[in-house]
């Protein structure tokens, strides 16, 4: 058991987000984060990320998440940020780097640390953009990028916010499938998206959050259906059979 | 390795410099008045510009970071106008000091202090501190104490006012050895605090939330930059003024060259800043001889343009 949720809740001032999430998350696996803009995704990422103040019990390891020192956690925990904004000139190389911190405790990286670095860059597709500027990459090349920097930090969990939004149709399949493939052991991986062809596609678990709730939870064919995505979304969807058999959820304006 | 060559090689060459006609040879065997003139005038005053500009440079770049703000220099948290409302209230009270240091130094220091703390206390929210609630509270803070130094200085008489405008120009006076120690340990030990973070520095000038996730305890790696940069400026300030663009400009002509990693820049900011100010207080102390100018009309001529070549070379090079 990794993160164990109880009555969690998350509020910005006195605007509720979260309000009251029970769940609890393996070892391994893909769990996708779906709901409308507003539910609640980001910020519920954030709380298990140690990011945001919470009330309830937000458990990682058995032990409250706000409990855990920085560096402890971030060895064992990465959170992805949809994109980077930044005003200086990193190289992209030097931003997957940062995500060795938890591991040095030097002001130097070990060549343990350039190797992971490689790596990372190497399985996301990032090696050729490695030494150019950050802020000179497209929105897909900076996702790839900020992934990279995740996989480095060599965690048990990624908490991932939409890691696939700007990226291109080979790309956005290639992350997921690399995802899949990563999580079949010891990674588990809670990616919030709005793909919900996505999820149903890759995914192990689906997680419906509606206003600051659980709406749905287990196994994607059982929360993605017809029903459950009206309510959610409040959209009316048409349940279609692609080429493999595989459910696929398509819509008319 | 370029800023420690450069470092040296203004420690070397602006004492060389100077108004009157010296013989080094007479200098260095005691005879006066060559004696006096290179090693109570001229060494002094570049010894102190070398570690005023490292440490002008080093929190310009350490608060660009902490900030986020690429236009953030030492003054942003209102520690200038703080130590100049001190200096110059102590210029209009005719303050002579105590035990044999000077009024204006005092004075300048508590104000610093007093700035600082407010802007601190303004920016906290809760247990957070925030960077944009922090560059708010510090333009008001400044506006605020600009406005009290137009009133003393309105109520000033002449030669206090002139004593004012003076100070408010910034310059580098030659300090007695006991004081330039004094100083130059206490700039050194809080640069050898910020190198000492450089690693952190990078996270934190990506984002906050980034640096957290990442390991680095955000916020008071943050509150150690804001206060060791701060004391750095206060001290240096209360002994030369305020001295504008050399936080700016050498942090940012650094970053052209050497990319963003602060492992890097730190270092080169602080050797770099230090032979920039002891080469332009040469300048100050020479073009015009036997009249000196302020050194923080020299930065700031010199500055200017080369900040406005850096905004656009910036521009071309997708710097926006």
């Amino acid at each position: 058991m990794s993160f164990t949720l109880r009555a969690l809740r998350v509020a910005y001032g006195s605007a509720e987000v979260i309000r009251g999430i029970n769940a609890d998350f393996g070892d391994s696996g893909l769990v996708a984060l779906v709901g409308p803009n507003g539910a609640g995704k980001s910020t519920l990422l954030g709380a298990m990320a140690g990011l945001r103040d919470y009330g309830g019990e937000c458990l990682f390891d058995g032990k409250q998440v706000r409990a855990w020192s920085r560096r402890e956690l971030a060895s064992r925990v990465s959170w992805v940020p949809q994109s980077l904004h930044l005003d200086f000139p990193f190289t992209a190389a030097e931003v997957v780097m940062m995500g060795r911190t938890p591991y040095a405790a030097g002001l130097f990286e070990s060549p343990h640390d350039a190797e992971a670095v490689r790596r990372a860059l190497r399985i996301t597709d990032a090696e050729t953009f490695a030494a150019r500027d950050f802020r000179s990459l497209s929105g897909g090349e900076r996702q790839r990028v900020i992934l990279a920097a995740a996989l480095a930090q060599e965690p048990r969990v990624l908490l991932l916010d939409e890691p696939t939004t700007f990226l291109d149709l080979r790309h956005q399949v290639a992350i997921y499938s690399l995802l899949q493939s990563l999580t079949r052991s010891k990674l588990l991986a809670i990616a919030a998206t709005h793909d919900l062809n996505l999820a149903l596609t890759y995914a192990d678990r689906v997680m419906a959050l509606k206003d600051g709730r659980v709406a749905g939870d287990g196994p994607a064919p059982g929360v993605l259906n017809r029903e459950r995505i009206q309510e959610v979304f409040g959209m009316t969807v048409e349940m279609l059979h692609g080429p493999s058999g595989r459910p696929w959820i398509t819509y008319a304006p | 390795m370029l800023s420690l060559a450069l470092f040296l090689a203004a420690a070397a060459i602006t004492p060389l410099f100077g108004t009157a006609e010296i013989s080094f040879r007479r200098a260095f065997e005691g005879l006066s008045p060559d004696t006096e003139i290179f090693f109570h005038a001229r060494l002094p005053r570049v010894l102190l510009s070398l570690i005023a500009g490292g440490a002008l440079a080093l929190t310009g770049l350490v608060f660009q970071a902490v900030l986020r703000d690429p236009l953030a220099e030492p003054y942003t948290l209102g520690v200038s106008s703080g130590a100049a409302v001190g200096a110059v209230l102590a210029i209009c009270l005719g303050w002579r000091g105590v035990g044999g240091i000077s009024g204006i130094w005092i004075a300048a220091t508590v104000g610093a202090l007093a700035a600082l703390s407010l802007v601190l206390a303004l920016g906290l929210e809760g247990r957070r501190l925030s960077s944009f609630t922090l560059l708010l509270a510090g333009v008001t803070v400044n506006s605020m104490c600009l406005a009290m130094i137009l009133f003393l200085h309105n109520v000033a008489t002449f030669s206090q006012s002139f004593a004012i405008t003076r100070w408010l120009m910034g310059g580098i006076d030659p300090v007695a050895y006991p004081v330039l120690a004094a100083a130059a340990a206490l700039v050194l030990a809080l640069s050898a605090i910020l190198f000492r973070y450089a690693r952190q520095w990078n996270l934190i000038a990506i984002g906050e939330d980034w640096a957290s996730a990442r390991g680095v305890a955000a916020s008071r790696t943050a509150v150690i930059g804001y206060v060791a940069g701060s004391l750095l400026t206060g001290a240096i300030t209360a002994l030369t003024g305020p001295i504008g663009f050399v936080g700016l400009i050498i942090p940012h002509a650094l970053r052209l060259r050497f990319g963003a990693d602060h492992r890097i820049l730190a270092p080169c900011s602080f050797l770099t800043g230090g032979a920039f100010l002891a080469f332009c207080d040469t300048l100050a102390r020479t073009v015009l001889a036997p009249t000196e100018i302020p050194v923080g009309v020299v930065t700031a001529l010199i500055g200017g343009p080369v900040f406005i070549a850096i905004l656009r070379s910036r521009r071309r090079s997708l710097w926006v």
